[in-house]
């Protein structure tokens, strides 16, 4: 039901200020459509848009530009952007938003028209570059394009010729693409992805997968009674932007809003109930919400009773019990007696009063309990994962997994292309990307990559860096800096990027790639109930061609020589493979024009016109699917993906396939292909059980017995293990400034404008220990260094925590290039024993450059890294970074300045040995190396997954095909 | 600092030197009596705050007060002591006769 409105709000809606949340759009999702945006150039005038000009003011001089759609790249959520170029001088002029974009809408954040400042930026790389004289001195020189690709290719063609595909290798900070770049992989026949996800999402991601094989959530805020956030998403975070205009939609409808979050975020602030938990607690109080739920007989026994595997654990856990659903829910409630709301209290410090209303609001709100977990808690503690597979229990019992103004898996609203050409899984898997310690690793362990490395366990011939900045995104990055250094670890390291970099100082190329509209891309995000695709296309090329001019290589068109991954993949690899023989170039071959080299037009063309609905859509407007997408920037594939799991499944896809009558499982070839609910086949979900899986197997059958069904695990920041009387405090260094985006935003002048610098949030209980002002400095050391900080004393953080944000204190050194907007220049000494010292030489000035805000810089801090002292945290089950530390807090001494930052990477590697002791390697059942139902961003050949106990490893971690036993032949 | 305080202060205060930074244009359709125009959007901005004399004191306003709060902190970084800003700028009064 509707909230009332308010006089003020009718008002306001009859100017349109606000949205008419009275009228009632679409009757069966209430959301808004394009049309509310009703002051945006109509697309007729996309193509002749005439405004004043800004600059000229007061002056009304008219200028004439052309419009074209691409989608932000300054976080993950692919918001739409149009671009205004100036008919005159083929110059972009500004971004503004997409109307058509069904994710974002027309709006966006500070993040997108900063987009702006990426492309004019004076500092930006213009062309391809190779270092000159030794790694990391920060010598350059320009090279061509066809250099660049002659030299890697020989490299790449020779480790291939020589079986050496695990030393190529692919390691992608903000990816996208979708599938492109795992097609060009597995094309090259190597196991080389390697991402950044084991610092961000892997966490929350392992507690939804193991609870029904999907990976994320993705909420349907707008339709939602009851809201709770484990996160930021009003503010920042993953698909902040669309989901914030939603969660507020939602909100001006009548649903509340809980926040857990141990800092005032500004969306604690605007929410109903801010839960300020102690961090690592947050499973603890969810585990008391299930109970109080269950309790109060608010839980959903339909949902329940037919999509939770309920009778497998009573079967396995509780064999005298009779297998009733009534003693389910006995038997739950008995095994989580220990998780009142006061026991919930004294973990969290969240009063047991708030954690009972918070449960029975959510109870209450039934299916349209919406919820939210990306990184945050789960990404911060040891077993964070259990947040996740904690909040998805509440969604559980309310039955709202996949309903109307529930949460539904982020997979169903994510659209899957289909490419002219899919290459087969390679027959390689490698070891430092997937070792044998972590087998359910939700992705690549990649922050250990240097450590490893530096361990023997391998090396890397030609490796690509995209987007990619661990010296400073990643924790411990003194280590990476040892190992990129290394030639015998890294024998060539490629640096594709937009922007310098901390990483790219030391690498051996530094190849120039595109901003959001410099470059084409396709992409899909689950950011409410719907599926939707959206074209980056760069936006200078698109205008020639509008004006009638010819294009070949983006590059032409761009800035400088900067080029777009995409068509650099393809010239690459029919490189590689001179003349066929390694089986690369058949992958690249036109869908079209049989025989000859695949154009970029032709792979979204082949996309686009195999996307339901979308070439229905073309015809009507008498143009070509690629034509449709050049002219709207996106495309609405299904309006809405509720309760898919539910979906029967055809006849004729059944046909050959064996019903289990105990299970309900239908299977076809070793696969489940559906189950049996309601006496009809259907979908379910892709876990063992095909449904929601309280209790799981797989937890047993790989050595984790103690976390079959949802539990709550002590971090390792837990107070428990924190000695108060030595100034030991949890360091929350994990959350995200609105406008900033990890290294990428460092220079958009715009953005930088906004937020520079990162104080220590210290509630003032805290301060007081220490007589600490606002503005006075602080040393926080780390079990492997320290830096030295201002503390910013504020009654926003909850007593006993500190936090800092982890998107400032850019460096560069006096050496190197670019980001002038935001680094502080630095100098970094090494004693060659492994201690490393930072320490500021200046902060941010004013520069000269052909932008003449450079002069006008009025921030003088450009804050401090702290993610460079931070010790690796493997989570030993889901192989998340555990972000959270440690620290020490104390008054520095008197040599000590703001700014100053020391390491030990002895000690970082004593540490990651720790940490390493904690897992309970592969293999498991049946000699596997990994569950078979996992998925992997890059999946390997199957019986690649099966350990062989006489496999000889060939000295780079890799372990090949032909050394592997079978499926049919599994270890002993 | 409020206008009024703005003009009381500045009137009465020897050491003083109004500076309006907005645009020529912007400058030229009216302005504080006795400013002195520094174009905050100029090419030479760092030269032109560099040639103010630090013993004086600088009373700044544009149109809406971001653009003189940034010529403030700009003068505070390099040192200048004495740097008051209009707050909110003169936009409200621009439909009001400016003194002089």
């Amino acid at each position: 039901m509707s909230k009332k409105h308010t006089i003020i709000e009718k008002i306001a809606e009859s100017l349109r200020i606000i949205p008419n949340l009275h009228k009632d759009r679409d009757p069966l999702l209430n959301r808004m459509t394009e049309t509310d945006l009703d002051t945006f150039p109509p697309m007729e005038k996309w193509d002749h848009w005439e405004e004043y000009e800004a600059k000229s003011w007061p002056k009304k001089e008219k200028k004439t530009y052309t419009i074209v759609p691409t989608t932000c790249f300054n976080c993950e959520s692919a918001c739409g952007l149009t671009a205004y170029i100036d008919k005159a001088t083929n110059q972009i002029r500004k971004f503004e938003g997409n109307p058509y974009h069904p994710g974002s809408r027309g709006r966006n954040c500070a993040k997108g028209p900063a987009t702006i400042n990426q492309i004019t930026d004076p500092d930006r790389v213009l062309y391809p570059q190779k270092r000159v004289g030794k790694r990391g001195d920060g010598k350059w020189e320009r090279i061509s394009w066809d250099e660049a690709l002659d030299t890697i290719s020989a490299r790449i063609r020779k480790a291939l010729k020589e079986g050496r595909n695990n030393e190529i290798a692919y390691h992608v900070g903000r990816p996208g693409h979708e599938g492109y770049a795992n097609r060009v992989l597995q094309s090259w026949g190597i196991d080389g992805h390697n991402s950044h996800t084991n610092i961000c999402s892997s966490g929350a991601r392992f507690g939804y997968n193991i609870w029904y094989g999907h990976d994320r959530p993705s909420p349907d805020h707008a339709n939602a009674k009851f809201i709770l956030l484990i996160s930021a998403h009003l503010e920042s975070g993953h698909y902040f932007n669309p989901h914030a205009q939603r969660i507020i939609e939602g909100k001006m409808k009548g649903a509340k809003l809980a926040t857990m979050d141990p800092r005032l975020s500004n969306t604690a602030s605007m929410s109903d109930y801010w839960m300020p938990t102690y961090p690592g607690t947050e499973a603890a109080v969810m585990l008391a919400m299930v109970r109080i739920i269950l309790q109060e007989g608010l839980y959903n026994r339909d949902y329940m009773e037919k999509w939770v595997n309920w009778e497998e654990y009573l079967q396995k856990a509780h064999k005298d019990v009779p297998v009733t659903f009534e003693k389910f829910i006995d038997k739950l409630i008995d095994v989580y007696s220990e998780y009142t709301p006061e026991f919930a209290e004294k973990e969290s410090g969240v009063k047991a009063e708030t954690i009972r209303e918070v449960a029975i609001k959510i109870g209450e709100a039934g299916e349209q309990f919406a919820s939210h977990n990306w990184r945050s808690a789960a990404s911060g503690n040891l077993g964070g994962w259990c947040v996740s597979r904690c909040l998805h229990f509440l969604s559980v019992v309310t039955g709202s997994v996949g309903a109307k103004g529930g949460t539904s898996p982020n997979s169903w609203s994510k659209f899957k292309p289909k490419f002219h050409s899919v290459p087969p899984g390679q027959k390689f898997w490698n070891e430092l990307h997937f070792p044998k310690e972590y087998p359910l690793a939700m992705f690549e362990m990649s922050f250990l990559l240097p450590h490893m490395l530096k361990d023997g366990r391998g090396f890397m011939d030609t490796y690509f860096s995209r987007v990619f900045n661990p010296v400073w995104t990643y924790p411990d990055g003194f280590t990476w800096m040892e190992a990129y250094s290394r030639e015998d670890l890294f024998g060539m390291h490629i640096a594709l990027t937009p922007t310098w970099n901390e990483s790219a100082f030391f690498a051996d190329m530094v190849l120039p790639m595109g901003h959001s509209a410099e470059r084409h891309d396709l992409n899909s995000y689950a950011t409410h109930s719907g599926k939707w695709i959206a074209f980056r296309q760069p936006v200078l090329r698109e205008a020639a061609r509008r004006a009638g001019k010819e294009t070949t290589f983006t590059y032409e068109t761009n800035p400088g020589e900067v080029w777009e991954e995409d068509e650099f993949w393809i010239e690459l690899s029919w490189r590689i493979d001179e003349d066929g023989s390694l089986g690369i170039r058949k992958h690249f071959m036109s869908p079209y024009r049989e025989g000859e080299k695949i154009t970029i037009d032709e792979y979204y063309q082949y996309i686009f016109e195999n996307t339901p609905g979308l070439p229905e859509a073309a015809l009507k407007e008498g143009i070509s699917e690629l034509g449709y997408m050049r002219k709207y920037g996106a495309f609405e594939v299904e309006h809405h993906t509720y309760k898919k799991n539910e979906k029967v499944v055809a006849e004729s896809d059944l046909k050959d396939a064996r019903l289990d009558e105990k299970t309900g499982i239908y299977s076809k070839e070793g696969k489940n292909v559906a189950i049996k609910i309601d006496g009809k086949p259907r979908i379910g979900f892709p876990t063992p059980s095909m449904k929601n899986e309280f209790f799981s197997q797989t937890m047993v059958d790989w050595g984790w017995p103690e976390h079959a069904i949802p539990t709550y695990i002590k971090s390792h920041i837990h107070e428990e293990n924190l000695d108060k009387s030595k100034g030991e405090y949890v360091l929350v260094p994990t959350f995200r400034l609105p406008t900033l985006i990890h290294s990428r935003s460092g220079n958009a002048k715009w953005l930088m404008e906004i937020a520079n610098r990162n104080p220590i949030w210290m509630h003032p209980k805290d301060a007081a220990k220490w007589n600490f002002k606002t503005g006075d400095i602080v040393k926080l050391s780390t079990d492997i260094g320290y830096f030295i900080d201002k503390v910013w004393v504020t009654e926003g953080m909850k007593p006993g925590v500190v936090a800092c944000s982890h998107h400032l204190g850019r460096w560069r050194r006096e050496q190197d290039q670019g980001n002038r907007w935001a680094t502080n220049t630095v100098r970094i000494e090494n004693d060659g024993n492994g201690k490393w010292n930072m320490n500021t030489k200046s902060g941010v000035k004013p520069f000269n450059s052909s932008d003449d805000d450079s002069k006008r810089i009025f921030w003088v801090d450009g804050g401090v890294h702290q993610n460079i002292t931070h010790a690796v945290h493997p989570d030993p089950i889901s192989g998340m970074h555990c972000w959270h530390q440690r620290v020490r807090i104390e008054k520095p001494g008197p040599n000590e300045r703001y700014g100053d930052i020391f390491v030990d990477t002895n000690k970082s590697m004593e540490n990651y040995r720790e940490w390493l002791k904690m897992t309970r390697p592969a293999p498991g059942p049946d000699g596997l190396r990994r569950p078979l139902w996992f998925k992997r961003p890059l999946k390997p050949a199957k019986e690649l997954y099966y350990l062989h106990e006489s496999k000889s490893d060939n000295g780079n971690g890799s372990v090949r095909s032909s050394e592997m036993a079978t499926p049919e032949k599994p270890i002993e | 600092m409020s206008y009024d305080r703005f003009l009381e202060l500045f009137n009465n205060d020897d050491k003083g030197i109004c500076v309006d930074v907005r645009t020529p244009q912007e400058y030229d359709i009216s302005h504080i009596q006795g400013a002195i125009n520094l174009n905050y959007l100029s090419d030479n901005l760092a030269d032109l705050l560099e040639s103010l004399d630090p013993s004086k004191h600088y009373y700044i306003y544009c149109r809406t007060g971001r653009r003189s709060l940034r010529v403030c902190v700009l003068l505070t970084n390099m040192q200048f002591k004495n740097i008051y800003n209009l707050d909110d700028g003169i936009a409200k009064y621009e439909t009001m006769p400016l003194p002089g």
